[in-house]
């Protein structure tokens, strides 16, 4: 039979009572983990990464294409660097390296600098300062192990940072290494992660993490998004989504985005929508069964 | 659903338990400016090194330059690498209007070019104000000027010699040492004229405002004036100066 790991990344601590089913579950307050983005998932070559964690690094913190070059290219150095004494850079040594450049302050360079030097100084003084303090982290274990992360005390590019670094790993390492193990990976507030606005600035480009949902699925990989605001989910979940469940919901701009979303063009069926009680969904599926339908979730007692 | 069950010591607990059985590698803990120290000098580093061993505090960069032969690109290049490795210091000297820049050797350049340390004169003094004193020395050296001369066991900054009488000039960074200097320059080192050349105007204001509640005899043999200043005159034009005022 084929074993699931659970991934959630949560923006509460109710979750915490599924430690009532299984206590082989970690629960990720990012205090006592330690991780590094710089790691590369085994089997992916450092200078490969390198490009992966600029593409998430810059998406989160809205950063230019100029600035992304610039942070590879650092990248690539400091993996050559480190290559040899056995250990991967941490996001310190990244932030004391880039530091250490010295260019003329009217330059490109000193633009790109600062504005790299910013965004890292952020995390690696902040909350999340232990976290990253490794050469390798809990990661490569974590893969193999049921986890909910907390990122409700992170500020809104951590969330973003750390998801995508999180889910990119995810994705590369069973991408690399085939197992019979299926993730199932549960994001709250996914409109957060997946925003439809990074799909409307042609200048930065499309996120990673939206080019990685397409394939998610041949990996054992799947991925369940909640929203309150589906209008604001980009259309790389809409267009790759297998079950859309839709609860009650109380923005007309919602329930319109989901009617076309979903396929529901019948009045009546629409009128039905604007009143789904408690516990009531609609649920379509984009194969087998393709007509949209009602059911009722049932309560559960943990 | 009830969650306080789920004590926050429990959930500790029980991640500690879980984290136990991951391994994990520490950071690389290693000064980084370490890291950029050089092993291994290039011949053309070498080349300007031994230029800078034979011209610091006297040349500038540009000189030095010209002196080693290289193009001015090629040799800003190997100086900021000799800065970076730590090498050698670049020390910047306002005079008047422009910044001069002058190279200073550092112990990790004398040890890769397998020579000895040159010992300069100064207790505790800055490169800054060495430069300064190679610098007034040099203006200054027809008449017979000497860098930290010992006079009675009073070390002067620049000790010159005009009409028979002993001149010291004191190069103040800033007017922390300038009073005693001052006095003992003129009580143990017998000196005939005190100038006490000040880094800048705020230095200058502070030595002028203790210059001016000295004794009499003091006073009129003291004379305070602007480092940039100095190398523009000569030394009657200095001593000569209404004594005790700026010049």
């Amino acid at each position: 039979m084929e074993k699931i790991i659970c991934w959630l990344f949560v923006k509460a601590q109710d979750m915490r009572t599924l430690l009532k089913i299984s206590r082989d579950i970690l629960i990720v307050t990012f205090n006592e983990i330690k991780l590094n983005p710089l790691e590369p998932p085994h089997g992916l070559k450092a200078t490969e990464w390198a490009g992966i964690f600029a593409d998430f690094f810059i998406q989160a913190f809205r950063l230019y294409e100029g600035s992304k070059g610039f942070l590879m290219e650092c990248l690539n150095n400091l993996y050559l660097r480190y290559y040899q004494k056995g250990y991967f850079p941490s996001l310190f040594d990244l932030y004391y390296y880039v530091k250490s450049l010295k260019f003329p302050a009217i330059s490109r360079d000193a633009r790109y600098q600062e504005s790299i030097l910013n965004r890292l100084g952020g995390l690696i003084k902040s909350n999340l300062s232990g976290v990253f303090d490794c050469s390798r982290g809990h990661l490569s274990s974590l893969i193999d192990t049921h986890a909910i992360f907390e990122i409700l005390y992170l500020t809104t590019e951590q969330q973003i940072f750390m998801v995508n670094y999180l889910l990119s790993y995810l994705f590369y390492c069973k991408m690399i290494r085939e197992t019979d193990l299926r993730h199932f990976v549960g994001i709250d507030d996914a409109n957060l992660i997946f925003d439809i606005s990074y799909e409307k600035r042609p200048d930065l480009g499309l996120p990673i993490i939206h080019h990685l949902l397409t394939t998610v699925r041949k990996n054992k990989i799947n991925i369940f998004c909640c929203t309150q605001t589906p209008h604001q989910l980009g259309a790389s979940i809409h267009s790759n989504a297998f079950a859309k469940i839709m609860f009650s919901l109380s923005n007309g701009k919602d329930l319109e985005y989901m009617f076309q979303s979903m396929g529901i063009k019948d009045e009546k069926q629409k009128d039905y929508c604007y009143k789904l009680s408690p516990r009531e969904v609609v649920i379509k599926f984009s194969s087998r069964y393709q007509e949209p339908f009602i059911a009722k979730v049932p309560e559960v007692e943990l | 659903m009830n969650n306080e069950i789920i004590s926050e010591n429990f959930v500790r607990q029980n991640n500690t338990r879980i984290l136990s059985a991951f391994k994990i590698q520490p950071r690389y803990r290693r000064e980084f400016e370490q890291q950029e120290k050089k092993e291994k000098l290039t011949a053309d580093e070498r080349r300007l090194l031994m230029a800078i061993s034979i011209y610091q505090y006297r040349l500038t960069l540009t000189q030095i330059t010209g002196v080693a032969g290289f193009s001015a690109c090629k040799s800003d290049r190997i100086f900021k690498t000799l800065e970076k490795s730590e090498m050698i210091k670049i020390v910047s000297i306002v005079k008047g209007k422009g910044i001069s820049k002058y190279p200073v050797m550092l112990p990790e350049a004398y040890k890769l070019l397998n020579l000895e340390e040159k010992k300069f004169y100064g207790k505790g003094a800055g490169y800054e104000h060495l430069v300064w004193q190679f610098l007034v020395a040099e203006h200054f050296k027809e008449q017979k000027a000497e860098i930290e001369l010992n006079k009675f066991g009073k070390f002067i900054d620049v000790a010159v010699e005009h009409e028979n009488m002993l001149i010291a000039i004191e190069v103040a960074m800033t007017s922390v040492h300038e009073r005693e200097n001052i006095e003992k320059d003129i009580g143990i080192a017998k000196a005939g004229n005190v100038i006490v050349a000040c880094k800048d105007k705020k230095v200058k204001d502070e030595v002028m405002q203790f210059v001016k509640e000295m004794p009499e005899e003091m006073r009129i043999k003291t004379t305070v004036c602007l480092l940039s200043e100095i190398l523009k005159r000569n030394l009657p034009e200095l001593i000569n100066h209404n004594k005790n005022t700026e010049v």
